[in-house]
């Protein structure tokens, strides 16, 4: 196991029914980290949740937090986390305090964390109203105080911002990106929203059909350290010449632009240089980076 | 494990405020003691004889009518209530995924479900001793506190109760397993429906756990010839069991 790995699957397979879920999923986070978990609907991202939970027992030695085997030391391992599973899980004829005040009495921390994270979810306003009353924006927002009435180290959180206005995203992820930074939670969020994801996570999983098709860093993606290079110039043909000479193997694209894969501002210098000092007119240079969405369509057509 | 246990517990009750069950086991026992002496209260010239004390005629209308039907149908009701507000909430999952162990957060469900029902049968008896109170002052030549006929009352309802304890657990297992609260209210009534066909005269009858608790009623006025105790031997074993067997349901329950 990693020294540093705060989630470990080993080879883990999980069916429900005669449905396998979950194939040979060894999946590892590392301490703080803000891990994305990406996949289409009915992927197994949630089933692979409710196991890291314990809610689906896959047996001994598949899967360890914090270093230790959850079947074995279950309420253990449940202490030192926070977690969040599909959709906010409230009682609606309770206050949202009352409901925070449930988690706090669980997790048995003093009575005064319900106003702390009342307060820092922003719901302080909205204390003493009944859940029912919420709108679904505050039901996760309580959702998410209640994962973090501990002050755990980690948080677990499968679709945090499903359903939630672009307002209300934002806020979501201002909020566990300021977790992540400034407190040092490792965070590990399922999501479909791979924009999301982008923007918030170091590192990302992608699973398929219950099988783990990448992880790592995000900047190491295979096609994500790759960007595309536009090149619009007068003579195609010539410029195409001139790039293989230099070994370079661009493509002809549309309206006179040639497309190129490079992996570095320096590759592009070069390129600009090489076509110019030929005499060849360069009307314009576009880098195109590849986005987490042509990498996640790339990774599961491959897989199909 | 005791301090756990006792947070679950205080966590369990948290989640009853402002509910339906909170509110039926304060109402269910009202309904029927006030029902008694509303009916005392207007007809007792009718209903007592002149010269006899009518508080044993008064209690045992409402043993009976409690006994026979509407104590089945209020642990029923309470049991689909109780769980409910879990259900509800979709919060199972949430549930079990709290540092507690299984042990605490099932055992809790039992006992505060049985600590319901206890409040609401010491409802029951405060508001029928209120209700003889009420009807001494208004018909005082026919009715007036007797505490041997009261006493026997109130070990009729612990025995009532004791002898349902079976009844109460199996409706209260289906309504944890089941969210879907027709399937534990349709096992209730066809239990109700079997006792009481079976009641005309099976041999066995006093197996059935949803006649048990009438059956210990009618030992105790003599209607039945089975002692008493073996109805409450056999609720006890069988409670016992049932909440074994729902704990290792309760571990093994994947929630989907």
């Amino acid at each position: 196991m990693e020294n540093n790995a705060i989630i470990e699957t080993r080879n883990l397979s999980f069916s429900i029914g005669k449905t396998q879920i979950l194939k040979d999923v060894s999946l590892t986070v590392p301490q703080g980290s803000f891990y994305g978990f990406l996949g289409p609907n009915g992927a197994g991202k949630t089933t692979l949740i409710r196991v890291l939970l314990n809610l689906f027992n896959a047996g001994s030695n598949k899967v360890f937090l914090f270093g230790e085997d959850v079947t074995q030391n279950r309420v253990k391992t449940l202490r030192r986390l926070g977690r969040f599973v599909e959709q906010p899980s409230l009682y609606g004829h309770l206050t949202g305090a009352e409901n925070l005040a449930i988690a706090q009495r669980y997790y048995g921390v003093a009575s005064s964390r319900v106003d702390e994270v009342l307060n820092l979810v922003g719901m302080t306003e909205y204390r003493n109203r009944k859940v029912k009353a919420y709108s679904l924006g505050m039901r996760q927002r309580i959702a998410i105080g209640q994962a973090l009435i501990h002050d755990p180290e980690l948080l677990i959180l499968d679709e945090p911002t499903n359903g939630l206005d672009p307002n209300g995203i934002r806020e979501i992820r201002e909020l566990l990106v300021s977790l992540n930074k400034d407190y040092g939670k490792t965070i590990f969020i399922s999501s479909h929203m791979l924009s999301e994801i982008e923007k918030m996570c170091t590192h990302v999983g992608v699973i398929h059909h219950g099988r783990v098709l990448y992880q790592g860093v995000i900047e190491n993606l295979p096609v994500m350290a790759e960007s595309q290079l536009e090149i619009k110039v007068q003579d195609i043909q010539r410029a195409l010449t001139v790039l293989k000479r230099q070994g370079m193997e661009g493509n002809y694209s549309h309206n006179s632009t040639i497309t190129l894969p490079v992996e570095n501002e320096q590759q592009i210098a070069s390129v600009n240089r090489f076509l110019v000092e030929d005499g060849i007119a360069v009307f314009g240079l576009t880098i195109h980076q590849n986005n987490l969405e042509d990498i996640f369509i790339s990774l599961t057509n491959d897989n199909q | 494990m005791i301090k756990e246990l006792s947070i679950s517990i205080r966590t369990e009750m948290l989640k009853y405020k402002r509910t339906y069950a909170l509110a039926l086991v304060t109402l269910a026992p009202l309904l029927i003691a006030g029902m008694i002496t509303t009916i005392y209260f207007f007809k007792a010239d009718k209903l007592v004889k002149p010269g006899t004390n009518g508080i044993a005629g008064m209690l045992d209308g409402s043993i009976n009518s409690s006994s026979t039907m509407l104590f089945t149908f209020y642990l029923i009701l309470l049991t689909i209530l109780i769980h409910q507000v879990e259900h509800r909430a979709h919060s199972l999952k949430d549930l079990l995924s709290y540092p507690v162990s299984y042990f605490s957060t099932y055992t809790s469900k039992w006992i505060v479900s049985l600590i319901l029902v206890g409040l609401s049968l010491v409802l029951y008896i405060a508001f029928s001793l209120m209700g003889i109170g009420i009807l001494s002052i208004k018909h005082p030549d026919l009715i007036w506190f007797d505490a041997g006929v009261f006493m026997f009352f109130v070990k009729q309802v612990g025995l009532v109760s004791v002898a349902s304890l079976m009844l109460m657990g199996i409706q209260f297992l289906i309504a944890l397993r089941w969210s879907n609260a027709i399937v534990a209210f349709g096992v209730g009534v066809v239990g109700f429906m079997t006792a009481i066909i079976l009641l005309q005269g099976w041999e066995y009858v006093h197996y059935h756990p949803y006649a048990t608790g009438v059956l210990s009623y009618m030992s105790t006025i003599g209607r039945v010839k089975v002692a008493t105790s073996q109805y409450l031997i056999f609720n006890i074993i069988g409670v016992i069991c049932l909440y074994i067997g729902g704990y290792f349901m309760w571990c093994k329950r994947r929630i989907v």
